[in-house]
């Protein structure tokens, strides 16, 4: 009696998983039809992050945008966390945005994907948008012809941007150690000498406020050592090369030999602005985009922006850069297209210079006065981000391997490191074999044509 | 022991929610990733039939192995020291005292607070300098002991040493819930066959470990299944504390399956991993039940 009562349910149960799947995808499926066809408007949904302020800004556009065009309804959906993964979830499951974020970063792993449209067609036939009117830099990462970025068919366009490197310095920790404020002709010497006697121990040594805390992109002190990260054909990575070993060496030194940024185990112990913000560490690494912040949340003493040492090779990264990008299989890259010009044209980028935050990618949009003289920033910072934009590269990673990949490769072997129980040399050979490793595998799965 | 029909309905209905959820949503999924195991897929393009190649894969990779030793490690620890202290904490709540119930609140409430807030607050906890567990053992002189028996300062889950006994250490907080079931298990006991071994004669030791504890078998048998089974998926404290590191110290089995699925996007991969760990749970579960005819004593 027991038992089959038992089998019976668990019979039943089963058919109905098994009609259950293929029913709730129909369900779902048709909800999302009927949806995009509301009252004969085109939906075209925009998928990004930001903060409030940023967000009010987009439905400001949003809404002007709708006003100019009848037909288009245009819908925001906010991903804050994981976005790349979030977004790659959606496209696999054939529901993706139109349009969406797309930074450097990631780009490489949607080229590889082939989710990106080519935006040349529409910018040959555009009134409103030319590829001359933003920054070159920001241009050249969104290039991409198969084998080299920077030539090809263009994927997307910058948003905004920034150098994301400069140093935030705390006036009055200098000033309370007797040291002039940095001016940005410094050399790495004199920045750690410097470091060292804006590093402070109690008694018992334990640091209680330290001289930098080293949040900027290795990239920066890589390239500045005149290294790269990946071969111009992103196939390999080149972290074996003496550039990189020189400038990863010099970022774990701060840590584990100079003792002036936090090793291992104190970087656990707050974020790095909160560290900067309450005077525990007297320099710091970020772009334009936190200038406000700072500007809101320090009230207890004066602060400045420079930029980091020179080194061998004069020049700023960025790696925090967005611009938007079309998804290729978009059933609307008309109307998709339409409400991108929007947000690149001169009203979108005003509108992004006004909330008074990250540098706009249009050139004429970041010198004009609604940016520079934007009373939600400091004007002098702002121009020691201009003049440094003016030197920035924008670093991107593989078509072939995603960040995350990457991260997940690369960060045990570096955390060797940051324990002492590893030479930089020695976990850069690991990680360069790891990571080229996992670039044959991936390059064999998306079946790329191994030219050679 | 024989259930009737409308107590086998019953019973279903009371469970029915989690059946209905369980059907709808997990069951599809469940069955598409046993079959994406023979396969490779990133996702995006088609998933493309290997056999047992992400099998042999596995057999090969130290990652699997390394996250495997892990997983066991925690379990062996977490799970028994989980045990112990719950049933502790029950007996000591157990009692009719004035003020026992603020007591039981307060051992169950660390359950109810939301569990990444908290996982972040224990990352300061852990703070080698100026984490509170460590400030304690300075104070207590325990730490002067530590390193007279040259351990040294624990640095917890900064270091590849001190991160799993912390997150096993970590694991106590959450004790609450079963100490609440085992309270329930004691409760359960009826007071005359405590009374009959007193007049009998028995301590309270002997009283507790043969009058309670054989009657508390059924509880602990259901713990030791319920708290083994979610040890093998653990996963937020790794995922939010420390990213499986440092180096690869707290990679447990479903954050590596995790990683694999939804950051390097192996998804046939991350399904064989499963489907691996589907397995195991399930021997070690039989493993367990066939022990349990054994040792359990039902009334």
């Amino acid at each position: 009696m027991d038992r089959t009562i038992l089998f019976y349910s668990l019979c039943i149960l089963g058919i109905v998983g098994l009609l259950s799947v293929p029913t709730a995808r129909s369900l779902l499926l048709g909800l999302d039809t009927s949806a995009q066809k509301e009252s004969g408007r085109t939906e075209i949904v925009l998928a990004g992050w930001g903060n409030t302020q940023e967000v009010a800004m987009l439905n400001q556009l949003m809404a002007d945008f709708e006003a100019g065009n009848p037909d288009i309804k245009v819908k925001f959906i906010h991903i804050q966390q994981n976005f790349n993964t979030v977004l790659l979830t959606m496209m696999a499951g054939g529901r993706s945005p139109d349009i969406f974020y797309v930074a450097p970063v990631t780009l490489g792993n949607m080229l590889s994907k082939g989710v990106l449209l080519d935006l040349e067609p529409y910018l040959e036939k555009s009134q409103l948008v030319g590829v001359e009117d933003f920054f070159p830099q920001t241009v050249e990462p969104y290039r991409w012809d198969g084998k080299r970025f920077g030539q090809g068919p263009i994927y997307g366009l910058c948003k905004d941007w920034s150098p994301d490197f400069l140093i935030f310095y705390n006036k009055n920790l200098f000033d309370e150690a007797d040291i002039p404020h940095p001016d940005g002709s410094w050399t790495r010497e004199e920045f750690v000498d410097i470091a060292q006697r804006l590093t402070k121990r109690d008694e018992q040594g334990r640091v209680m406020q330290f001289g930098v805390y080293n949040n900027a992109n290795p990239e920066q002190w890589i390239w500045q050592s005149g290294g790269r990260i990946f071969s111009a054909d992103r196939r390999h990575v080149l972290l074996e090369s003496p550039e990189v070993i020189e400038a990863l060496q010099f970022a774990a030194d701060l840590s584990t030999r100079w003792h002036v940024a936090p090793g291992y185990a104190e970087q656990a112990q707050s974020p790095v602005n909160v560290m900067f913000e309450t005077g525990r560490v007297a320099m710091c690494f970020y772009g334009q985009w936190f200038v406000p912040q700072f500007r809101k949340n320090i009230k207890s003493f004066a602060w400045g922006v420079t930029t980091p040492p020179r080194h061998k090779v004069d020049i700023y990264l960025s790696g925090g850069m967005v611009g938007y990008g079309i998804y290729a299989h978009t059933k609307h890259p008309q109307e998709a297209w339409r409400f991108m010009e929007y947000l690149v044209g001169p009203q979108g980028q005003e509108a992004i210079a006004e909330i008074g935050w990250n540098i706009p990618g249009r050139r004429e949009t970041a010198y004009s006065p609604i940016f520079v003289e934007n009373p939600n920033l400091d004007a002098e910072i702002t121009q020691t981000f201009l003049k440094a934009a003016e030197r920035t590269e924008l670093f991107h990673r593989s078509p072939y391997i995603n960040p995350a990949e990457y991260n997940l490769l690369f960060n045990p072997e570096w955390e060797l490191v940051m324990l002492g129980e590893k030479s930089v040399p020695e976990a850069l050979a690991d990680a360069a074999r790891k990571i080229n490793q996992a670039i044959r595998d991936n390059m064999a799965l998306q079946k790329t044509e191994v030219d050679g | 022991m024989k259930l009737n029909l409308r107590e086998h309905i019953e019973g279903y209905l009371f469970i029915s929610p989690w059946i209905l959820g369980m059907v709808l949503f997990a069951l599809g999924p469940i069955l598409a990733s046993f079959g994406l195991a023979f396969t490779r897929w990133n996702l995006f393009t088609e998933p493309e039939y290997v056999g047992w190649a992400n099998f042999q894969k596995l057999a090969h990779d130290p990652l699997f192995y390394k996250s495997v030793f892990n997983t066991i490690y925690y379990t062996i620890f977490a799970v028994p020291l989980g045990l112990v202290l719950a049933l502790g904490l029950a007996m000591l709540v157990n009692h009719r005292l004035r003020g026992v119930n603020f007591f039981r609140t307060a051992f169950f409430l660390p359950n109810v607070v939301a569990g990444i807030a908290m996982l972040l607050l224990w990352k300061w906890l852990f703070d080698p300098n100026f984490g509170l567990i460590n400030l304690f053992l300075d104070w207590t002189g325990l730490m002067a002991a530590l390193e007279w028996i040259s351990i040294g300062r624990p640095q917890w889950i900064s270091s590849r040493a001190g991160a799993m006994p912390g997150l096993v250490f970590m694991s106590i907080w959450g004790l609450g819930g079963s100490m609440m079931i085992f309270l329930a298990g004691l409760q359960n006991i009826p007071r005359e066959l405590i009374e009959a071994a007193e007049l009998d004669g028995a301590g309270p030791w002997k009283r507790f470990r043969y009058v309670t504890v054989p009657l508390l078998t059924p509880t602990i048998f259901f713990l030791t299944m319920v708290g083994v089974i979610g040890s093998l998926q653990v996963f937020n404290q790794a995922y939010v504390m420390t990213q499986g590191g440092p180096a690869h110290a707290t990679l447990f089995y479903v954050l590596y399956l995790f990683q694999t699925a939804f950051e390097r996007f192996q998804m046939g991969y991350a399904c064989a991993m499963a489907l691996v760990l589907f397995i195991i749970t399930l021997i070690v579960s039989l493993i367990q039940l066939a022990m349990g005819k054994k040792w359990v004593h039902y009334q």
